[in-house]
């Protein structure tokens, strides 16, 4: 809504300078989001329909500034001095209480808008067009009453006021086909609809610039009747911005009667008298509403005298009655929004001014607090372990390409989105995968050499008719494993790279972590593996599939992992155990096994015979090739050693040793050779 | 005696020619070991006769000490200037790189709603997420927002056809929270909030953080103090002005707008906020006569942006790397 500040002058004697108007609109709800040449651009909230007119915004400025309102136009009757009133048919009363209609006719067509009122409109931002359209403008403007003008040569025949039929059509003003809704209400002759109520008038009936008869009309229509409708059209017309947010059921006979005086004014011609259905609204709106004092001050903390509530109440156009510790206040007709006792608190504190409450300190709270919801804790434990791990944090969109959901996730139904913005955000993702893999090309082709990305999201999934939510970490890794670095090897990073940063991700639920070989349908089938908190599988660890690679447009290996957090459970408690002072004993060993024999069952195997001093069994090194027969391979396996009790001695840990020897022959078919004591 | 003098050049010689620590040892040994040549004279002694003994014993027991002295100063002197050749032999050049595995960058609208809910949850506040797939009633007519209110317009919503939506704020945790928790409740609630639009200064997909309070009397005056606070904190400027205005939502009144200013500068609106509608607390069954509350959301990537200085929404969801690593791993 623009306002012209020299037009809203002639309605507010002594307006303050354009800048403090301002600052004064927006602190008290009207915001004013440019003002240059004395023209205001105001942003209004959709409770105040009541200042989309300039005399609505000089009720308020009055209000807020405490100086009078003045009518710059002596509000005149225009009688019927012609025949052809029209005639009006059924009109829907709940949804038009008042409906009014005038024939004026002998129209000058010729007539040009004077030039003050074309100055008004373009300061108002509202495009000229001919005189009759002007004027219905120029008055919607003025007052806030929309007005609309049919073509009388036009329309023949009693004119109703009913409910659309569903799937009924119009060509609108604007040339474009309109197919109606049962719940939208029309103005018809006879079957024929021609405007839609409140919204857009109808291409064969409307004015033009030969036209020298017009039915006027001006209504009344109920919110409800019009709210969302123009929406569902695809329409945001003057019209309906106003009937949707409320206009003043007391001004459609006020609007008739000056736009005749303009048009006969400017264009000549003779008006019939007003044909008219309905009542035109109180003063008041019906309903009391009753302001406490008490409750004005629990709600504000701040005194406000009695007589500036009294004040502001009648400035704003209530009428109030004043009784012990309280008001009982009528709300004038154009106020929609005021209903309730909040709703007047409201009023009193944006024109007494709410930066008059002082700010309370920030009460600590009193011995309780609302519980968290579980899980904020597994989220930032990932966030500040994988950034330590190299990852960067990234942010992707919870609706992905549902051909990449099939790809990933083949079994899941995904929600998908009755109107996405487009086809690659069609679903909801069941997998953070396929986005991060994305976020990793747009970087691989941005020339990065290494990509490490992160993300903590929701991920979603059908649980029978219900939504399953549940929040995930996922990650990709691919390119090099580290910077480029003076003495160290560069190597792509691969598979153990990232396990490894599963591990320290996981180091608290270490005794029960578990990597098992796995498959997934995007995953490489030989490097896939599940991954588990003892019987828990957590998630998925794996290289994208070769065949993938060309989808998201890599040249090498990528690893992913997928883990959901809730999970984990409850984070481990730490427990303090006692260690041995006494020294260690180190052994190496070359454990040679078949190619299909996991690590971890050479592990394992040692570590069944429960060895006491056993300490530690670490696989450093796996050889394959010469002096080794095909399809065979060699542990280097470290094991050490240490008592509790006392220094071991050589021949206690070659014991050992021997029993190791001979359990990796028994069970595995190892055949195993020690390294030299060191 | 002649031959005690000469000893002691001799030693003095070859203790002054020793060129390292090892030689100076094998000196030690020819001299003053065992069967060193001091030691020797020494046992020499008693077959000298008696009259000359004392006089040749105190001789020879100088020739020892200075002996000691000089192999002493010789070898702090070799030591010293053998651990300086040490020392000049291994220079670094500290201006070569460290080695390591550089830690990753956190998104910086995540790092924003943290500090956000970090200093709620220092006031009592608990997290609280709520689901994003969420149902009309809960967004709209819950929040007194019902079908065809011109309020619904301001929120263009993603719809899945079977009267589930997208939230498309994270509102609607204030009436999940009140139909499952008894007053008093400070909550606030981060997360993913969805509106079907999209350009360059829109996302389909944004973050929002919502507060709610609600005790037996809390006022605008606590909803002031507590956003004021929070501002200073958050924008870490003390001096920060703030200015509430009036504004409308259908789930609170009265409502307000906040702006903050600083030195200088133009008032950046950073969230909306007020009273909660007596119809949301009817609706979370608490009685607005006995309780009241505030409430206040905000959006966490304007506030990053004003807090990093990012103009671009755009770069928020872009994932470039050269952006993210921009935002320090523990930095804030």
């Amino acid at each position: 809504m623009k306002c012209d500040l020299a037009w809203l002058s002639k309605w507010v004697a002594g307006l303050p300078p354009a800048e403090d108007l301002a600052r004064l609109l927006t602190m008290a709800g009207l915001e004013v989001d440019d003002q240059r040449d004395q023209v205001l651009e105001l942003e209004l909230t959709p409770n105040r329909g009541d200042c989309l007119s300039i005399r609505g915004l000089a009720r308020e400025v009055s209000a807020l500034t405490g100086t009078e309102l003045q009518e710059p136009f002596a509000p005149e009757e225009t009688p019927g001095t012609s025949a052809g009133k029209p005639s009006l048919g059924k009109i829907d009363a709940d949804a038009c209480p008042y409906y009014s209609l005038r024939l004026i006719e002998g129209i000058d067509p010729q007539a040009k808008t004077p030039q003050w009122m074309l100055d008004r409109l373009e300061r108002s931002g509202i495009r000229a067009h001919h005189l009759l359209v002007d004027v219905t403008n120029y008055v919607m403007l003025e007052l806030g009453q929309p007005l609309h003008a049919f073509d009388a040569d036009a329309v023949s025949g009693d004119i109703s006021v009913r409910w659309a039929q569903a799937q009924e059509m119009i060509r609108a003003l604007d040339d474009t086909q309109l197919m109606l809704d049962p719940d939208m209400l029309v103005i018809a002759v006879d079957e024929q609809p021609i405007a839609v109520a409140g919204i857009i008038g109808g291409a064969a009936s409307a004015v033009s610039e030969q036209t020298t008869r017009i039915l006027l009309e001006s209504a009344h229509f109920a919110p409800e009747a019009i709210t969302g409708r123009a929406r569902r059209l695809k329409l945001h017309t003057e019209s309906s911005r106003r009937f949707e947010r409320g206009v003043d059921p007391r001004l459609p006979l006020q609007a008739t009667h000056r736009a005749t005086e303009l048009i006969l004014k400017y264009a000549g011609g003779q008006a019939s008298e007003v044909a008219h259905a309905g009542q035109l609204a109180p003063e008041y709106r019906p309903d009391r509403i009753r302001l406490r004092a008490s409750r004005l001050a629990k709600c504000l903390a701040v005194e406000v005298e009695e007589a500036e509530v009294g004040r502001i109440l009648q400035a704003l156009g209530c009428r109030v009655k004043q009784g012990s510790g309280q008001w009982e206040v009528s709300a004038p007709n154009w106020r929609f929004d005021l209903a309730i006792e909040e709703d007047l608190i409201e009023e009193v504190a944006r024109v007494y001014g709410y930066d008059r409450i002082e700010p309370a300190r920030v009460p600590l709270p009193g011995g309780w607090a609302t519980p968290s919801q579980p899980g904020s804790r597994q989220l930032e434990h990932c966030q500040t372990r994988l950034v330590e791990c190299g990852y960067s944090e990234a942010v992707t969109y919870s609706f992905t390409e549902e051909k990449l959901e099939q790809i990933f996730a083949p079994k899941s139904k995904p929600w998908r989105l009755l109107n996405p913005i487009s086809e690659d955000q069609a679903v909801m993702r069941s997998t953070l995968v396929p986005s991060l893999l994305r976020a990793a090309q747009y970087n691989l082709n941005r020339q990065q050499a290494s990509v490490r990305l992160f993300e903590t999201a929701k991920v979603f999934a059908r649980n029978g008719e219900d939504v399953r939510e549940t929040w995930v970490l996922g990650g990709v890794a691919c390119g090099m494993a580290h910077p480029l670095q003076w003495g160290a090897t560069a190597h792509p990073v691969d598979f153990y790279d990232v396990k490894g940063d599963l591990e320290s991700l996981l180091q608290g639920w270490s005794d029960s972590l578990e990597f098992s070989p796995a498959d997934h349908p995007a995953l490489h089938p030989g490097q896939t593996a599940c991954v588990s908190l003892g019987e828990k599988k957590i998630g998925i660890l794996g290289a994208l599939h070769p065949s993938l690679h060309a989808e998201f447009d890599l040249g090498d290996p990528a690893f992913v992992f997928e883990l959901e957090l809730e999970a984990w459970g409850e984070f481990p408690r730490s427990h303090f155990s006692p260690w041995s002072e006494y020294p260690t004993v180190a052994r190496d060993l070359n454990v040679v096994v078949a190619e299909d024999t996991p690590a971890s069952a050479v592990e394992d195997c040692v570590r069944s015979l429960d060895i006491e001093s056993l300490q530690e069994v670490t696989v450093f090194d796996v050889y394959r090739g010469k002096g080794l027969e095909p399809k065979h391979k060699s542990f280097a396996l470290h094991l050490i050693f240490q008592s509790f009790s006392g220094t071991l001695k050589d021949g206690e840990v070659d014991g050992y040793l021997e029993q190791v020897i001979s359990q990796l022959a028994k069970l595995l078919g190892a055949e195993t050779r020690q390294w030299a004591k060191p | 005696m002649p031959q005690f003098d000469s000893l002691q050049r001799e030693a003095d010689a070859a203790i002054g020619a020793a060129s390292d620590t090892s030689e100076l040892e094998r000196l030690r040994v020819a001299y003053l070991g065992r069967k060193g040549r001091v030691t020797v004279a020494l046992r020499g002694l008693k077959d000298l006769p008696d009259d000359q003994r004392p006089a040749a014993g105190a001789e020879i027991q100088a020739v020892r000490t200075h002996i000691e002295q000089a192999l002493a100063a010789r070898g702090e002197a070799l030591a010293e200037a053998e651990t300086q050749a040490r020392v000049a032999a291994e220079q670094l050049d500290v201006t070569l790189a460290g080695r390591t595995l550089p830690p990753g960058a956190r998104h910086p609208t995540i790092l924003t709603l943290q500090r956000i809910c970090d200093w709620f949850t220092r006031f009592g506040y608990g997290v609280n997420y709520g689901p994003e797939i969420e149902d009309d009633y809960h967004n709209f007519e819950a929040l007194n927002i019902p079908p065809l209110h011109p309020a619904r317009a301001m929120h263009d919503t993603f719809y899945f056809g079977d009267g589930r939506l997208l939230r498309t704020h994270t509102s609607p945790v204030q009436v999940r929270t009140m139909s499952v928790s008894k007053p008093p409740i400070r909550v606030i609630a981060p997360g993913r909030v969805y509106r079907c639009d999209s350009d360059p200064t829109h996302s389909p997909m944004f973050h929002q953080v919502e507060g709610l309070c609600i005790e037996e009397s809390v006022s605008m005056a606590d909803l002031k103090g507590a956003l004021t606070a929070f501002l200073k904190a958050f924008f870490e400027d003390s001096e920060i002005e703030t200015r509430f205005r009036t504004s409308y939502f259908p789930f609170t009144e009265p409502s307000a707008e906040v702006d903050v200013r600083r030195a200088g500068g133009d008032w950046l609106e950073v969230l909306g906020c007020g009273m909660v509608h007596p119809a949301v607390l009817k609706e979370g069954g608490i009685d607005p006569e006995l309780y009241t509350g505030f409430a206040f959301g905000m959006g966490v990537e304007r506030l990053a942006m004003l807090y990093y200085g990012i103009d671009d929404l755009r770069v928020m969801f872009a994932n470039d790397l050269n952006f993210l690593s921009q935002f320090g791993g523990t930095a804030q």
